[in-house]
């Protein structure tokens, strides 16, 4: 039994005096991954780039207040230079976006200023050149807001100078309803003359009919009853003057008189309401509110400080994908090494099993794995602020344990199947490519379809990053499943590796 | 574990290795006694290294049986390969790491406790003569350096049969006279030795040698044993005066004792070889003989022994020839 302990600890003292003594390879391992994220903090500026846009204005335009309102609204999310990027042709502009000079070229047709006069939409041209389908998506994007915006600003204009003819419609009810007010005393006196006369004063002012007008303009659906109301007063009117005229009986055009006022205070009232709201509320009456149950405060504020909190967010992945990386490719080049070096000939001739030799070499790589994560996290908590919550030590020490036997496993079967080491090293690139796409580092796996998601579940690193993400950022335990399928992996792995090393092993 | 009294160290009956249609080794035996130095010789890839292989339990024989320590080396347990040392014919130690790393790794690969290794250590690296070297990395020492520390390495656990696979390949004569030294004194403390050459001359060093070629045993001998087959019976190096040569001859040629008279062309004046059956017991009659004609001036008298490398030829020539076949197969 003893012997059995020296033997697969004869391992442990020769892989680490052997990475010991390759100072390159341990700077590579610690510094590198700590400087990489140091570059990453100090140089991300936390938001895309801002795209070099050009512009073309109809052509007399280019020093048109409109013009210069519109470069105001979109110079926050463009960058535009108006000296040199303002055009009054599509040519020119072209041909600076072909010279890679710009990202993108906006063209603003001369109908946009006679949009509402023609009751047509007008399109807004937006021209580019781009290949990366991330940084398309990202100019269709910010088409589409910025357009939504013009839109927006559009219409709270619009909407503010329809406010503005609300009041003086205001006006003209408050004076309709004096003169009505007016004529039901004149009709209750019976003074028909005086009468007679504020009926024509009623007409001749015309306010009832700029009432009509005023609201057909507004296009206010809401008042259109009371627009035929005022069609069937004007009406009214003519028959209470010809009633008076005649010496008739009055009872049924006060009747009608009193209605008039009544629908005249409805329509003041409405008026008055459609006044008070908001433009802004017009143009966008509903807005999102968006609560995110997440605790990321760790993160810190990623409005005030976006590099810090990316930072913070990419370093368990990064931590995860290194660790995994390290360990296939470390693993993977120590059988193959052996068979290349001829001690697998002397390893047979000795007592020693290959059960006992990937023991061994397990034992050592994960005695690495614990001190190079070790002064790695301690780098990344002290010297970049990155979260670590010490309640999490043992979830994480455990899930640090599986993640390094799964990447070893893998990297074991690929030394097992593999005859050259620099086959190892491609094989072991292979599967950090795979890693790079498919394990959530910087796509979600969600995005891929089921069966690809199960293959992703396939690596380590995948596990690692979601479940290093738990518990460094949000204090969270990692689920079971996740050393469920840490433990699966690790163990298909070392079975395969272990079977196809003892048949290399084997005495033939 | 031991092999038992009176019974051979290592048997090799008509053992034959096959790799895909090509007999590597063929129909090869021999008995290896405890406590003997036994060689192997024969030119580059003649099946040397297979058949240590054989012997060491890396390869299953094909047919025949091989027998090491009184069990078949393929059912050999750890306990039975602790008693195997094995030196193999290239470098196989990690050049990362130093000559003493080298040894722990050796010594904890054989289960050595950690009690018993430094002292054991200490006395190879000075058996070896790389005490000195002992902080330095493997792959900044000469070959011959290596060499040493790989015949250290294998001698870490006390193994009671070392197997030596081309020991003083591509090292100098004065490095090679070390080695064997080395193993004449693993042979005094008690020790098994098979050692495979491609050196001819190395084979006096020996106590035993077998000569093989393509694959197949030539023949089993002691190097006496050897030469003796190579000149077909003991030669004795004879001169006299030059004027005195016709005398010494007709006397020699009628004395019982004498097989055989010859001249070699570029000998010096007055030398002749003098074949006899023992050499032993021929000289000091033939001195006698010589000495009975006052006339004669004894100049030099001595046994004959031709380099390993003459005999080896002669060897080889001789089994050239068909009846030599027919007689090797008999």
């Amino acid at each position: 039994m003893l012997k059995n302990l020296v033997r697969i600890f004869a391992f442990c003292a020769k892989e680490l005096n052997a990475i010991r003594r390759q100072p390159l390879l341990l700077v590579g391992l610690i510094i590198g991954p700590f400087l990489i994220l140091s570059l990453f903090g100090v140089g991300y500026q936390g938001e895309q780039p801002k795209l070099r846009t050009g512009i073309v204005v109809p052509p007399g335009h280019r020093d048109d207040p409109q013009v210069t309102e519109l470069l105001k609204r979109i110079s926050n999310t463009f960058l535009i230079d108006p000296e040199r990027h303002i055009y009054e042709s599509e040519a020119p502009a072209i041909a600076a976006l072909e010279n890679d000079e710009l990202d993108l070229v906006e063209i603003f047709p001369l109908e946009m200023t006679t949009v509402y006069s023609t009751g047509k939409a007008v399109d807004i041209r937006f021209i580019y050149s781009e290949v990366d389908p991330l940084l398309r998506s990202w100019i269709e994007y910010l088409s589409y807001t910025q357009i939504n915006e013009l839109n927006k600003g559009m219409l709270f204009s619009v909407v503010g100078q329809s406010q503005q003819q609300i009041g003086t419609l205001r006006d003209y009810v408050s004076d309709a309803r004096q003169q009505i007010s007016q004529l039901r005393e004149q009709l209750s006196g019976n003074k028909r003359a005086e009468a007679r006369q504020t009926i024509r004063s009623l007409r001749e002012s015309g306010a009832l009919q700029l009432i009509a007008l005023s609201m057909t303009q507004n296009g206010a659906s809401e008042t259109s009853t009371s627009t035929q109301s005022l069609s069937s007063l004007q009406a009214s009117l003519d028959t209470l003057d010809r009633d008076l005229a005649a010496g008739g009986s009055l009872e049924k055009q006060e009747q009608q008189l009193t209605e008039l006022d009544t629908r005249l205070s409805e329509l003041d009232q409405q008026a008055d309401r459609v006044q008070a709201i908001d433009p802004a509320v017009v143009v966008s009456p509903l807005r999102s509110v968006a609560n995110n149950l997440a605790p990321i405060e760790s993160l810190g504020d990623i409005t005030k400080d976006p590099a810090t909190a990316y930072v913070r967010f990419y370093t368990p992945a990064v931590l995860a994908l290194l660790l995994q990386h390290m360990m296939v490719t470390l693993a993977g080049l120590s059988l193959v090494r052996e068979l290349q070096q001829g001690t697998l000939e002397m390893f047979r001739v000795s007592p020693l099993s290959a059960f006992q030799t990937l023991i061994g070499k397990y034992a050592s790589y994960t005695i690495l794995s614990a001190l190079i994560i070790t002064v790695l996290v301690s780098l990344m908590v002290f010297g970049l602020g990155v979260p670590f919550y010490t309640g999490q030590l043992l979830n994480f020490a455990l899930l640090t344990f599986m993640l390094t036997i799964a990447s070893l496993g893998i990297g074991f079967f690929i030394s097992s199947v593999v005859s050259t080491d620099s086959q190892a090293v491609q094989f072991s690139m292979l599967v950090l490519l795979m890693s790079v796409f498919f394990s959530g580092f910087f796509i979600s796996i969600k995005s891929f379809l089921p069966f690809v998601q199960n293959i992703a579940r396939g690596l380590p690193v995948t596990h690692g990053i979601a479940n290093y993400q738990q518990i460094m950022l949000l204090n969270r335990a990692p689920a079971t499943s996740t050393y469920i399928w840490l433990g699966g992996i690790a163990l298909v792995s070392f079975l395969l590796s272990w079977l196809i090393f003892s048949r290399q092993f084997q005495r033939k | 574990m031991q092999a038992h009294a009176g019974q051979s160290l290592i048997q090799l009956q008509q053992v034959t290795k096959r790799f895909g249609d090509r007999d590597v080794v063929r129909d090869v035996s021999w008995n290896i006694q405890p406590g003997e130095i036994f060689g192997i010789v024969g030119p580059s890839g003649c099946g040397k290294t297979t058949t240590v292989r054989l012997m060491t339990g890396v390869y299953i024989p094909t047919s025949g049986s091989v027998s090491v320590l009184g069990k078949d080396p393929a059912t050999f347990n750890a306990h039975d390969r602790e008693q195997l040392g094995y030196m193999p014919q290239l470098f196989v130690l990690y050049p990362n790491l130093n000559v003493l790393e080298n040894m722990r790794f050796a010594a904890s690969m054989y289960g050595v406790s950690l009690t018993k290794r430094r002292k054991r250590i200490d006395e190879l690296l000075d058996f070896v003569e790389l005490d000195q070297a002992r902080k330095t990395l493997a792959g900044n020492i000469s070959g011959g350096m290596q060499r040493r520390l790989q015949l250290a390495a294998a001698l870490v656990h006390e193994p009671e049969l070392l197997f030596v696979d081309e020991p003083t390949a591509g090292i100098d004569p004065v490095l090679r006279g070390r080695f064997w030294d080395q193993f004449k004194e693993l042979k005094a403390m008690g020790k098994s030795l098979v050692v495979t050459t491609q050196y001819v001359n190395e084979v006096a060093y020996c106590d035993r040698v077998a000569v093989m070629r393509d694959g197949q045993l030539l023949l089993v001998d002691t190097p006496d044993g050897l030469r003796r087959r190579a000149l077909g019976s003991d030669v004795l190096n004879i001169r006299v005066d030059a004027e005195d040569l016709r005398n010494a001859v007709r006397i020699l040629s009628r004395h019982q004792l004498v097989l055989g008279i010859e001249r070699p062309h570029n000998a010096p004046l007055g030398s002749m070889m003098v074949y006899v059956d023992d050499a032993s017991t021929a000289l000091p009659e033939l001195i006698a003989a010589l000495n009975s004609d006052p006339t004669i001036d004894t100049r030099q008298v001595g046994e004959y022994n031709p380099p390993f490398d003459d005999i080896f030829i002669t060897l080889m020539e001789r089994l050239e020839t068909p009846a030599s076949k027919e007689h090797s197969n008999a």
